[in-house]
């Protein structure tokens, strides 16, 4: 797999100051032109052209010590000669001063592709480059990492994704984050030596979040040393979704179980009467058995058409419901699992917040999602008793503005980005990630409106807005569906 | 003189599915729509058999067998599990899943009353 040279990369502010390129494209050379000597376009290149550098010899001194192995041409204005020796010490292996002579000039950038010089003993350098190209063309993406973290190499794909990745820490470039991930696989592989999988959410630089299934591998030197981590990781969010939609289904089929067998049940009833009914020209009890035996098919027809429709959630149904009085119901429902969590639940209602127009059980179930999220908040933050959640709700206009404040455990940006995402949960085992999610569809649908404000340790506040006035989905309509969930 | 079976099922068109079936075949029903109930027609009436739904209203089905189980007078009595909910309460108790085919059923009665 091993390539000799991989090409020139041709550093000028413009256009090249002389028509070498094209020669030696002709001649079957790859000539890449760049603005700038970005660190990414680097590694495995037959050699660098300076083309009249703008900043000196700073740009070629970092070039060279990223890059040992990669020679470096310096084309440089005349009234820079005094800068010659400089170029040299900063690492140029030729500087050729105006009026440049193209042949001289494509004279010395061949010598230089012929001429590899040895690469540093590092087996991590020898691998990367020899696998360049498998690695640029795998389906995953790949990252090489060094003990605090930082990215030291990356495939195409994951530089598509993530942008640049050299230098980088890994936390920062997947998730934003300052400091390493908890659970940390490429961590783990470090202390242990072996390999390590994790699922997380990451978000691409295109601010897109995604469902990646990660793999570690220790990279060691000669003395068996784990040096470095390699980190592969396959975008899963497709089949997460999916998996997802099949488990939900599998609840609400597993939830409907009990009433289909009772229904079933009475259509049995109904059958029995009629059949005994006729059996004894028992007039009354077969008509009373047919009646029993229609009501139930209408029941199990509606109940057949709801299961194969459960992939476009029902359509909402507004009603006018009194503010105060449904954050009332709200309240009392968390109340007992509050309680046993020794957390306090308190509701304040600010005036007259009149009433809203809403689907009463939908929004029930989504705030009761937030509510039951932050009494959880508050246990994860181990506040020994202190643990407070406040339901606020405020009337401005024609919106209805509820919050729910908690002095729980708190949640940093990377967790807000992803928190109404499917399949994300912080509860770990507890948490089935579905709540959110359809939480902030059901908001959405209402043509609301929802606002997270948290910290780290600090709380968190996500405070709900609704048009007092049903302006949402008018029940019925599902063009607005998320595209994954369309039948 | 024909057995007496107390039905003690909630939903009142199983309940009166269940005691024409045994009507019907020669015993006599009784019905009970809660745990409660059951409990004090099982005292009062000592049926033959008891069939037992287990998702009752305000107190499961499995109180009412363990608390029948304890009284002395009324351990003996069989007992036909026909529930829409799972678990078996017992190994060795007759239990039949929702919905229930009534030839089975009856078999089932037929034997627990030998």
């Amino acid at each position: 797999m091993s390539k000799e040279h991989h090409g020139i990369l041709w550093i000028a502010e413009a256009a090249p100051s002389v028509p070498v390129p094209d020669a030696l494209r002709d001649e079957g050379v790859d000539v890449e032109l760049a603005a700038q000597a970005s660190p990414a376009l680097i590694p495995g290149r037959g050699c660098i052209v300076f083309d009249h550098p703008f900043s000196e010899t700073a740009e070629v001194a970092e070039c060279s010590l990223r890059n040992p192995d990669v020679p470096i041409v310096v084309l440089e204005k005349a009234d820079n000669r005094v800068r010659h020796a400089q170029y040299l010490r900063a690492g140029a292996s030729v500087v050729l001063f105006d009026p440049l002579d193209p042949e001289v000039v494509a004279l010395a950038v061949r010598s230089l592709l012929r001429f590899r010089r040895p690469v540093g003993g590092s087996p991590l350098q020898a691998m990367a480059e020899s696998c360049r190209d498998l690695l640029d063309a795998a389906p995953c993406f790949l990252t090489v990492q060094d003990r605090d973290l930082r990215i030291v190499a990356s495939n195409a794909r994951f530089r598509e994704a993530f942008g640049p990745g050299l230098g980088r820490f890994c936390h920062e470039a997947y998730k934003g984050l300052k400091d390493p991930c908890e659970d940390c696989p490429i961590l783990r592989t470090f202390e242990t030596g072996a390999s390590h999988q994790v699922e997380t959410v990451v978000t691409t630089r295109a601010g897109e979040e995604m469902n990646i299934l990660v793999w570690t591998s220790p990279i060691r030197d000669d003395s068996g040393r784990v040096t470095h981590v390699m980190e592969m990781a396959t975008d899963i969010t497709r089949l997460r979704k999916l998996q997802d939609h099949v488990t939900s289904l599998g609840m609400m089929l597993g939830s409907m179980s009990h009433g289909v067998k009772g229904l079933l049940m009475s259509l049995d009833a109904g059958i029995y009467k009629v059949d005994s009914g006729l059996a004894r020209g028992d007039d009354d009890r077969l008509r009373e058995g047919w009646g029993l035996v229609k009501g139930r098919i209408g029941h199990i027809r509606k109940m057949v058409l709801d299961i194969l429709y459960y992939s476009k959630p029902r359509p909402l149904e507004p009603r006018m419901v009194g503010v105060r009085e449904f954050l009332d119901e709200l309240v009392l429902t968390a109340e007992p699992r509050a309680r046993e969590q020794r957390v306090e639940l308190a509701l304040d209602v600010a005036g007259d917040c009149g009433e809203f127009e809403v689907d009463r059980h939908a929004l029930f179930s989504a705030l009761l999602n937030f509510l039951d999220n932050a009494v959880d908040a508050c246990r994860m933050a181990d506040r020994d008793g202190e643990g407070r959640v406040v339901v606020k709700a405020e009337r401005a206009g024609r919106i209805v503005s509820i919050s729910i404040a908690d002095n729980g455990i708190g949640m940093d940006q990377a967790t807000i980005d992803k928190m109404f995402s499917l399949f994300f949960s912080s509860k770990g085992v507890h948490g089935t990630g579905i709540g959110m999610y359809v939480a902030d569809y059901i908001i959405g649908a209402h043509n609301g409106d929802i606002e997270v404000v948290s910290a780290p340790n600090r709380g968190t506040t996500c405070i709900i807005d609704l048009p007092a006035v049903f302006d949402g989905n008018p029940p019925g309509a599902d063009e607005d569906l998320p595209d994954d969930l369309h039948g | 003189m024909a057995k007496k079976i107390l039905v003690v099922e909630d939903d009142a068109v199983v309940a009166s599915y269940l005691s024409d079936l045994f009507t019907d075949n020669g015993y006599t029903a009784l019905v009970a729509r809660d745990a409660e109930t059951g409990l004090e027609l099982l005292r009062s009436e000592r049926p033959d058999l008891m069939t037992l739904d287990i998702d009752l209203p305000r107190s499961s089905g499995t109180i009412l067998y363990a608390t029948m189980r304890r009284d002395n007078e009324l351990r003996d009595i069989p007992v036909v599990v026909v529930s829409g909910v799972s678990p078996r309460i017992k190994k060795g108790l007759p239990t039949l899943s929702k919905p229930v085919d009534a030839t089975e059923l009856l078999q089932v009665v037929a034997d627990a009353l030998k």
